[in-house]
């Protein structure tokens, strides 16, 4: 994992180290060379104060000379005079009178076992050497480097240690949200607080946000759906109780026959509910997944295949017209929850002798499947709202856990179309009431032709 | 024991019918508001309880409870329903039920919590109804004379439960009519006198005493 205060941290030291490292060796460097050219500087100007004075002329009289008055001067800088014969006039040390005194300016010799750093001036006739020893003068540089360095090394921990405070500081806001939705209940989406926010992470607060929002409505939906869907299964599950308790308190063989009939109703229109909250739950992904190219008219008509019977049984005559090849793509489950359902309410709300039609269609770019039924039709102000999930229209009194259409109308738009209800004398003063359901699907191949007549089955 | 059953649900609705009628209640089924209105508004019916669900199509059960009270009528009304959060039991009791049962529920339950509604309905405490010698035990539908028990069918029971119930009140033949069948079943002319005579047969003659013109009230205690 990278933490980004650990990063920051490290390359900000990294840098300070670097610039420190360099500062401090620069530093040493230009405070050396500054402290030899302060040696250098110290070294004329004692050539020059001693060309100045007017001291020994007589030679060796002076020698050793000012012993002890000069200590200091003694202990780091040596001085020898000589006249223009080249006669000692002066040494400091008695060493130094082998100092050479052949060339002027600054120079390097060598003098017993030591390295001198040597200075010669003319003054007038005399020739005034001044040397001083090569490792008095490193010791000398390497402490005024030393001195110059120190604040440099102290302030590269003092400025790191404010750099991971800084950081640390900067960071608290990201820090305490990290704490702040660590402490949250696991199930709250509630948003986060965006108060007191860096402007680098707000957008990601209020993305984050914007995220739990959708996952609130969407938690909200759902809640709504199980709660609903548990009161629907009450009305079943209450009538498979009773039919149960019933059938147990019932004797006589003949009435038990019949309340077993009614039990067995009971289950079965559980089964049919259960089969509704299952398509409305959502079982998209199998149905995306095993997709197909299907041929709609032969789909249709095999639905209505297995509902003949149940309509003849009903003395309903079940009408399929379809000759229109069109297809579209779904699964055959879909296309038989869509037109399942669709003849289920028909049949419950046509009369006996009736007949349902059904019809399929290609129509522009729409493949259309249109079932027609013979009931008592639907009050305009009803025709959307039949749709929504558990909604009953008022007076109705069939057994139907009032999803079938909103099943219905679920697959139709998870196969890119929809599905909508109109009365069938809509307008017309013809006796003939019914129901027309029309669902539109994209039609998938766009072939179309008028093959075979209509059956009726 | 004539009762009133407001369900909109067909296969709740024919259970209760069958169920409690083989318990002897004559069972008056309507499915909508509107129905349970007119119903509980005929005077003749004379219904002894109401089992009302909340959600009807047309006027919901909170409605009809509201037209109930509201006419002055003290009837017994057990609401059935499937709105079981404490604010709708609360609105539903507060609204004029006397007991309010969630759904899914258990057969047993709502015959007992009838029961005794019927009970406190009729100013008892006691579920046995003891008529000198002559104890009923609704809940198990059962009649003991003289520490013996006896064996009543359900119309037997529901006859005698009526007159024993109000002693020393006369029921008309309409009265016990109404009391023993529901409005869909076809009731022979003299099948109240089948039944007394039934009763009479089992229990003694003197049970069952004859007021000329008027009716059948339960006899002096034996």
């Amino acid at each position: 994992m990278t933490s980004l205060r650990r990063r920051l941290l490290q390359s900000l030291w990294l840098t300070l180290a670097v610039v420190g490292l360099s500062a401090a060796v620069i530093t040493y460097f230009a405070s050396r060379a500054e402290s030899n050219s302060l040696l250098d500087d110290q070294m004329q100007h004692i050539a020059a104060l001693i060309g100045a004075q007017s001291i020994p002329t007589q030679p060796e009289a002076a020698n050793g000379a000012g012993r002890g008055e000069d200590h200091e001067i003694e202990d780091t800088f040596l001085v020898s005079i000589r006249d223009a014969g080249g006669r000692l006039l002066y040494a400091s040390r008695p060493e130094i009178v082998t100092l050479p005194l052949d060339g002027l300016g600054f120079r390097t010799v060598n003098l017993g076992q030591q390295d001198y750093r040597i200075f010669i001036a003319q003054s007038g006739a005399r020739r005034i050497a001044v040397a001083q020893q090569l490792e008095v003068r490193r010791e000398a540089d390497a402490l005024a480097a030393i001195e110059a360095l120190a604040p440099v090394l102290l302030l590269v921990p003092v400025l790191g240690l404010v750099i991971s405070l800084v950081i640390r500081n900067q960071l608290r806001p990201l820090s305490s949200m990290a704490q702040l939705v660590a402490q949250r209940a696991p199930l709250a989406l509630d948003p986060l607080p965006v108060t007191a926010l860096p402007a680098e992470i707000l957008p990601l607060i209020e993305a984050i946000n914007r995220l739990l929002g959708r996952l609130r409505q969407a938690n909200e939906l759902e809640q709504r759906f199980i709660a609903d869907a548990a009161h629907a299964l009450r009305t079943p599950l209450t009538a498979l109780q009773l039919q149960a308790d019933v059938l147990e308190g019932s004797a006589d063989p003949a009435r038990r026959a019949v309340r077993l009939a009614e039990l067995r109703g009971g289950v079965r229109r559980t089964v049919r509910l259960a089969n509704h909250l299952l398509a409305l739950a959502g079982n998209q992904n199998a149905d995306q997944a095993t997709a197909s190219l299907i041929m709609l008219d032969q789909a249709v008509t095999e639905v209505c295949e297995v509902y003949a019977p149940i309509a003849a049984s009903r003395g309903v005559t079940l009408q399929v017209d379809a000759k229109s090849r069109v297809s579209v793509t779904g699964s055959m489950r879909q296309i038989t929850q869509l037109v399942g359902n669709l003849l289920d309410n028909a049949l419950r709300y046509s009369p006996e002798k009736a007949s349902i039609v059904v019809a399929v269609r290609c129509e522009a770019n729409n493949a259309e499947i249109e079932i027609t039924d013979a009931g008592p039709g639907l009050p305009p102000c009803e025709l959307e709202k039949v749709f929504d999930r558990f909604y009953r229209a008022p007076g109705d009194s069939t057994e139907g856990g009032g999803l079938g259409l909103a099943v219905v109308r679920e697959v139709a738009r998870q196969l890119g179309g929809d599905v909508q209800l109109r009365n069938r004398a809509s307008g017309s003063h013809s006796s003939a009431s019914g129901l027309i359901a029309r669902v539109s699907l994209p039609n998938a191949a766009g072939i179309s032709s008028n093959a075979g007549a209509g059956k009726t089955s | 024991m004539r009762i009133l059953l407001i369900e909109d649900d067909r296969m709740i609705a024919t259970s209760l019918v069958e169920g409690l009628g083989d318990e002897g209640y004559a069972v008056d089924w309507v499915s909508d508001g509107g129905a349970a209105i007119a119903a509980l508004g005929d005077k003749q019916a004379d219904y002894a309880l109401a089992l009302l669900d909340w959600g009807l199509p047309g006027q919901d059960g909170i409605a009809v409870l509201a037209a109930l009270r509201k006419s002055g009528s003290a009837l017994p009304v057990l609401m059935i329903t499937a709105h079981d959060s404490l604010r709708d039991r609360v609105t539903g009791l507060d609204g004029g039920a006397d007991d309010y049962l969630v759904k899914p529920f258990e057969f047993e339950e709502l015959k007992a919590r009838m029961r005794s509604l019927l009970r406190r309905g009729s100013g008892r405490a006691d579920p046995t109804l003891v008529h000198g010698a002559l104890s009923l035990d609704p809940a198990k539908h059962s009649a003991r004379l003289h520490d013996t028990s006896v064996t009543l069918s359900a119309r037997e029971f529901a006859l005698i439960h009526a007159l024993m119930e109000r002693p020393g009140a006369v029921l008309s033949r309409g009265q016990l009519e109404e009391r023993l069948y529901a409005w869909n079943s076809a009731v022979e002319s003299n099948a109240v006198e089948f039944i007394i005579h039934a009763v009479r047969k089992k229990l003694g003659a003197a049970t069952i005493e004859n007021v000329r013109g008027v009716g059948w009230r339960i006899g002096a205690a034996p």
